[in-house]
């Protein structure tokens, strides 16, 4: 199973990309690529041209900066896994990354990519919008809650790219990850994902459960769950059937949110 | 078709491409370097492994054009010299970590971008570490044992290094 | 005809055998340098892409290729049409049957298509990209036919017909009833039943299948090079080609796994030929994943079982009877093997006097079925422990006790089963006492008390036990039993091997047919090492071809550690007796004085070790030294023995008995641990023991592999893997993002327990291993779920145990409540 004839490009800059991805054969971003060519090759993709974004400087480095940490959008995972800063101010984020494919996907794999990918069952966007985190692209600056609108749907335009992911750095006072999978290299059925921040403030976010991710937000465990139960919109694919989905994500979301609280109660 | 410069296991081959073709058709159609496997094609099963920039990479999913100016490890580079193994190598046939050798390739690059990571890791870690890399054949035990053995093996080579000198 | 390998002389112990040793195979694996048949670079070559059908029935309306025919590097392109009028029909079982059955397979769809993934045209291009962009242009139109999606939909009235000549989509109907079972049902004190399913999975080896075929025009011989396990196939190509047998030469490759799974792909290896007669080129073509998952022609068993089990009061078992419905799919080949093969061990490690079966076959618009690591077995072995799991829960006895009031007794060996198959030997009774033991099963249970007294409503913990029979090394008489073929048409399945020496006093082995993987050179060089007493690692193991190679089916069934040490041995033992003669003249003794000293790989006069002449003695005057050699003898030291079935016999004509087909018989008793998580339905290991009895181990670490291996295969058939069917007969698991393959993190280490009952009839005791783990795994894993479910009253009777089917089943039991 090869891949259909394609062009490749490789801009320069982010402005040489822009152009690029503008232009009138629609070309597909290529970042990490560990989603994008498996689709190419199975036709469920049908971009007849790439601009690869994997080496462009601005989409690199791990800073901070006036109270973010700033995560360019095209630093693979291997290396926000391996950094120091982001152990520091974001372990959250290091221990999803860890259920996230297999060091092998991980070495190529972006933030950036897996945000622009808006897979609905992914545990990494669903982590960020957790994180309370901010979407810089080429045109703006977005929460990441707001940019995913679909299953592979979210609000970037054409052109537009993401540039950088920058994660408020505030001390949370615990956090919960939980998830099924039908196996551990392939993507989530069904999870979710909460912190307590030093206010007492919960944040919960559910994956797989509907379209996008499902963000509740409150103090109360109780009510964040029942928050949670109308806007539960689950889905078929080939791992788990909607009704499957609409069970667990509940049961998920108490566990994480038991363990961000600290308590099984 | 375009020339592309592809430096493997130390050799800058230059060969002539399509943009679509994969760092693994590359390596193996063209580069002459068929120890590079491919199982599924989309980046499930990790039996096309090699090392890029020393990272355990999918080739299945990596444009050769990607891949110009980076530094490509195949299995056929592993070893030092072809009438030697690496360590890694030698204990994946002494603890019998394979059995039909398909994933083998991608196994052993695997264990060893492991091994540069971590010189003595867990069952658990291994496990972690490896599992991107499916087997169909040994059940994995035999795996895990024969990355253990294979850090043995590197801690002794390591201790008669330092008493030589 | 039942195989001797020649006597020794003398008696050896074993110097070779049990002894750890690296194989002969990992060392050109560990570098990369195993040559597969993607591997291959032949000048010129062709690669072959395929066009398959995306609809499970329709008619071919039209096919366009023109826009395909003039892409450049297009070398030319084969239809149905272009197949069928330069092949015969692709010879299956329905040639086998009495009469033939018109069930027609061409490598290309010819009228309609029957299958999703079927392939329609070929294309032969410079490069495989090159063949994909040209499927792509090519247009075809259906004329969409109601699909047959499963066996209730084929055997419905008015069903629409697979084959228009095949009435009501049946195969065929058998019933047998072995020892009386019906009155012994009529007069017991309990009988259980369950009905069963078991849907289709598959080896989904890491390497997919491949091959390549050259012709050469003038000389009219063509050659394949593939990664098929067996030789059968190629035996059987030539009168679909047209040509005679010994025109067609097959070169095994490294075959990267197989589990059953690469026994049966002729279509593409038609394909291959007739473009390689039309092209001159040699011409390659490997499947992709989606190919190979969808339309691989490898897909396992697909059943549905009722079955019964009769007990008297105390337990005892007193008969097994099911009736079977088996979706074949859309063509008869290797089917009747998958139903056969199990009735080799129809009642398991048990002392069950009448057993009796009903077995329906069916035709699908599903891929045809074929192999998978088991032969059948595994469902089967599954069914018989569901029942005796549920005997144990009807009659009040714990796992343990229902096997031990049941399971055959060491002296009842050899034990004649109701069809007649003997079970060689086995300690049955201490496998299960060890494995109990040795699992701490006891321990287990007391923890699964007290986490019940808890009551925790979030997860269960569960132990499942089965003893199960592993049979190996079938013959071929059970196929004719099973449908109505020309009796004696087949009868065993010989393996053979070459042994030489050369002037220099070093080892050539040739083995006859290929490695699915497995260490056979290993294992054909440790038997050498055994016999002759030359290191393992100093003997030379090649691979004839089969334009060559003797009366050699190659792997399948468990059969190659039996058949190959057989042969292997048998042909050193007669290089040896050729040596005999020479060493005599060296040392000038009577021949018959002489005796063959293993530890020093020497002659010795018998009461004299000192006086002795060696292997490389011998073998420099064996070897271009006729005028010194004794009066009789000739030059060249090698033997190429054939070995034979080591305990087969004929079936009663009248069926009543089957004959003995499958008698070397392992064994094995499972014990996994599980924990499900109640909420969610998630199950983990806690442990994982496997006690396992394969007779005389000739390699201890490649034993654990297999065993190993297959238990995990067997792990995923329990809980992941299945190639479902939507009603529209489309597949749903079509790659592997959607056919679940475990990973380093989905199973547990397993813990092993050998045992060694040595075979009575064969080279030195050993027996088959190939496929146990897989027959054991999936009946123990769903026993361990089931147990851990049963608070809540849930049975379980079907494969793979997902835990979305665990969630709705503790649904539907808390809403019985």
């Amino acid at each position: 199973m090869k891949l259909p004839p394609l062009s490749y490009q490789r801009p320069t800059d982010l402005r040489e990309a822009s152009l690029m991805l503008g232009s009138e054969s629609m070309p597909a971003v290529l970042a990490g690529g560990q989603s994008i060519i498996p689709a190419l090759r199975f036709g469920e993709r049908s971009e007849s041209s790439l601009v690869d974004i994997s080496r462009l400087a601005e989409l690199q480095g791990i800073t901070h900066a006036d109270g973010f940490l700033r995560i360019g959008a095209g630093v693979p995972m291997w290396e926000v896994c391996g950094s120091p800063e982001v152990a520091t101010s974001a372990p959250l984020l290091i221990r999803v990354l860890g259920s996230v494919g297999a060091v092998g996907i991980r070495s190529r794999a972006t933030l950036g990519g897996s945000l622009a990918w808006a897979d609905s069952t992914s545990q990494l966007p669903s982590t960020l919008i957790v994180l309370n985190a901010q979407v810089e692209t080429t045109e703006r600056i977005l929460d990441a809650a707001d940019l995913q609108i679909g299953q592979h749907q979210t609000v970037l335009r054409r052109g537009e790219l993401i540039v950088s992911i920058q994660i408020p750095e505030v001390e949370l006072t615990g956090s919960g990850f939980h998830l099924i999978r039908k196996t551990h290299i392939t993507w989530p059925v069904v999870g979710a994902v909460a912190v307590r921040e030093p206010s007492g403030q919960l944040r919960l976010v559910v994956f797989g459960a509907a379209p996008t991710p499902i963000l509740a937000v409150g103090a109360d465990r109780a009510k964040l769950l029942s928050q949670l139960s109308s806007r539960i919109l689950p889905f078929d694919d080939e791992r788990a059937r909607a009704g499957y989905r609409g069970q667990v994500a509940p049961i998920l979301a108490g566990r994480a949110l038991d363990e961000a609280i600290g308590s099984n109660t | 078709m375009k020339p592309v410069k592809l430096e493997v296991n130390g050799i800058v081959h230059e060969v002539f491409l399509e943009d679509r073709t994969s760092l693994a058709d590359a390596l193996r159609d063209d580069c002459g370097l068929t120890g590079t496997r491919l199982g599924c094609e989309h980046g499930v099963c990790g039996a096309c492994t090699v090392l890029v920039n020393n990272r355990p990479e999918r080739s299945c999913l990596v444009l050769a054009t990607q891949a110009e100016g980076d530094t490509i490890g195949t299995i056929e580079g592993l070893a030092a010299s072809p009438t030697v193994l690496a360590p890694v190598q030698q204990a994946f046939r002494q603890a019998h970590g394979l059995q039909c050798g398909f994933c083998t390739s991608g196994m052993l690059l695997t264990a060893q971008s492991l091994l540069d990571h971590d010189p003595d890791p867990s069952p658990a870690v291994i496990r972690d570490w490896m599992h991107g890399n499916l087997c169909r054949c040994t059940g994995f035990d035999q795996i895990i044992e024969s990355v253990q053995l294979a850090a043995t093996l590197i801690k002794q080579d390591q201790a008669r290094e330092e008493e030589l000198s | 005809m039942n195989s001797t390998i020649p006597s020794p002389r003398e008696t050896n112990t074993h110097h070779a055998f049990g002894q750890p040793r690296e194989t002969i195979e990992s060392a050109r694996h560990v570098r990369g340098g195993g040559k597969f048949v993607a591997d291959l670079q032949l000048p010129g070559m062709l690669h072959v892409a395929l066009l398959r059908s995306p609809k499970a029935h329709a008619r071919i309306v039209e096919i366009d290729v023109r826009q395909a025919r003039s892409l450049l590097g297009v070398h030319a392109i084969l239809t149905g049409a272009d197949v069928q009028k330069s092949t015969s029909s692709i010879y299956t079982m329905a040639q086998m049957h009495k009469p033939p059955l018109d069930i027609p397979l061409h490598a290309l769809a010819t009228d309609k298509v029957r299958h999703v993934g079927e392939p329609v045209v070929a294309v032969a291009a410079r490069t495989r990209a090159i063949a994909e962009d040209a499927v792509r242009l090519i247009r075809v139109k259906y004329e969409d036919l109601p699909p047959v999606a499963d066996a209730d939909a084929a055997l419905a009235s008015g069903a629409p017909l697979v084959h228009e000549n095949i009435a009501g989509n049946l195969i065929m109907h058998r019933q047998h009833d072995f020892g009386d079972a019906e009155s012994v049902f009529k007069n017991a004190d309990h009988v259980v039943r369950r009905k069963l399913r078991w849907p289709r999975q598959t080896g989904a080896a890491l390497e997919t299948f491949g091959c390549v075929a050259q012709w050469q025009p003038g000389v009219d011989e063509l050659t394949f090079w593939s990664n098929h396990q067996s030789n059968v196939l190629l035996w059987t190509l030539g009168p679909t080609l047209g040509l005679p047998p010994h025109r067609i030469k097959g070169i095994a490759c490294d075959i990267g796994g197989a589990f059953g799974a690469k026994f049966w792909q002729p279509r593409a290896m038609v394909i291959c030929a007739l473009f390689s007669r039309l092209t001159t080129r040699p011409v390659r073509y490997v499947e992709g994943r989606v190919e190979n998952l969808v339309g691989g022609d490898n897909h396992g068993e697909d059943r549905t079982y009722d079955a019964e089990l009769a007990l008297d009061s105390s337990g005892k078992m007193l008969g097994l009877r099911f009736s079977v419905v088996e979706d074949y799919g859309s063509a008869f080949i290797l089917g009747p093997i998958n139903n056969a093969e199990p009735l080799a061990q129809a009642t398991g490690p048990y002392d069950i006097a009448a057993f009796a079966f009903d077995f329906t076959a069916v035709l699908s618009n599903k891929v045809p079925q074929a192999a998978y690591r088991g032969f059948g077995g595994a469902a089967h072995n599954f069914m018989l422990e569901r029942l005796v799991d549920a005997a144990a829960v009807e009659l009040g006895l714990s796992a343990v006790a229902i096997r031990e009031l049941n399971l055959l007794q060491p002296e009842q060996f050899p034990y004649r089963t109701a069809t007649g198959n003997i079970y060689d030997s086995g300690d049955y009774p201490t496998a299960l006492h060890r494995a109990v033991k040795e699992s701490s099963y006891d321990l287990w249970r007391e923890r699964q008390a007290r986490a019940r007294e808890v009551k925790d409503p979030t997860r269960a913990i569960g132990i499942g036990l089965v003893s199960c029979q592993e049979r190996s090394v079938q013959s071929g008489t059970a196929l004719w039993l099973m449908f109505d073929q020309e009796p004696g048409r087949n009868t065993t399945a010989a393996e053979s091997a070459s042994v030489r020496i050369d002037s220099q006093g070093s080892v050539r082995v040739a083995l006859h047919s290929p490695s699915l993987g497995t260490p056979t050179e290993t294992i054909a060089a440790t038997v050498v090492a055994e016999e002759l007493g030359v290191p393992a690692d100093s003997v030379s193991v090649s691979r004839l071809d089969t334009s060559m190679a003797g009366p050699a089916m190659g792997p399948s069934a468990s059969r190659m550690t039996v058949m190959l040490s057989g042969a292997v041995a048998g042909a050193v033992r007669e290089v040896i007796e050729k040596m005999r003669p020479l060493a005599a003249h060296l040392l000038e003794a009577n021949p018959e004085d002489l005796m063959w000293d293993p530890s020093r790989a020497c002659f010795t006069i018998v009461g004299v070790p000192e006086s002795s002449a060696t292997l490389a003695a011998i073998a420099h005057l064996a070897n271009g030294h006729a005028l010194r050699l004794p009066a009789g003898c000739r030059s060249g030291l090698e033997s190429t023995y054939t070995y034979d079935h080591p305990m087969s016999s004929m079936p009663h004509a009248d069926g009543s008995d089957w004959g003995n087909y499958a008698p070397i018989v392992g064994h094995t008793v499972h014990v996994p641990v599980v924990e499900v998580d109640l909420q969610t339905g998630a199950v983990t290991f806690l442990d994982y023991f496997v006690m396992h009895d394969c007779g005389t181990v000739v390699n201890p670490d490649a034993v654990r592999g297999q065993v190993v291996g297959a238990t995990v295969q067997g792990i995923a058939t329990a809980l992941t893997e299945e190639l479902a069917f939507d009603e529209q007969a489309r597949p749903q698991n079509t790659d592997f993002r959607s056919y679940f393959l475990p990973t380093f993190l989905d199973v547990p280490a397993i813990r092993l327990g050998h045992m060694e009952t040595p075979s009575p009839f064969t080279y030195r005791g050993v027996k088959g291993i190939g496929e146990g783990g897989r027959m054991a795994a999936p009946a123990a894993v769903v026993s361990a779920i089931e147990d851990a479910l049963s608070p809540y009253g849930v049975r379980i009777n079907e494969v793979p145990v997902t835990p979305e089917k665990i969630l709705k089943w503790l649904g539907n039991a808390s809403a019985a409540q």
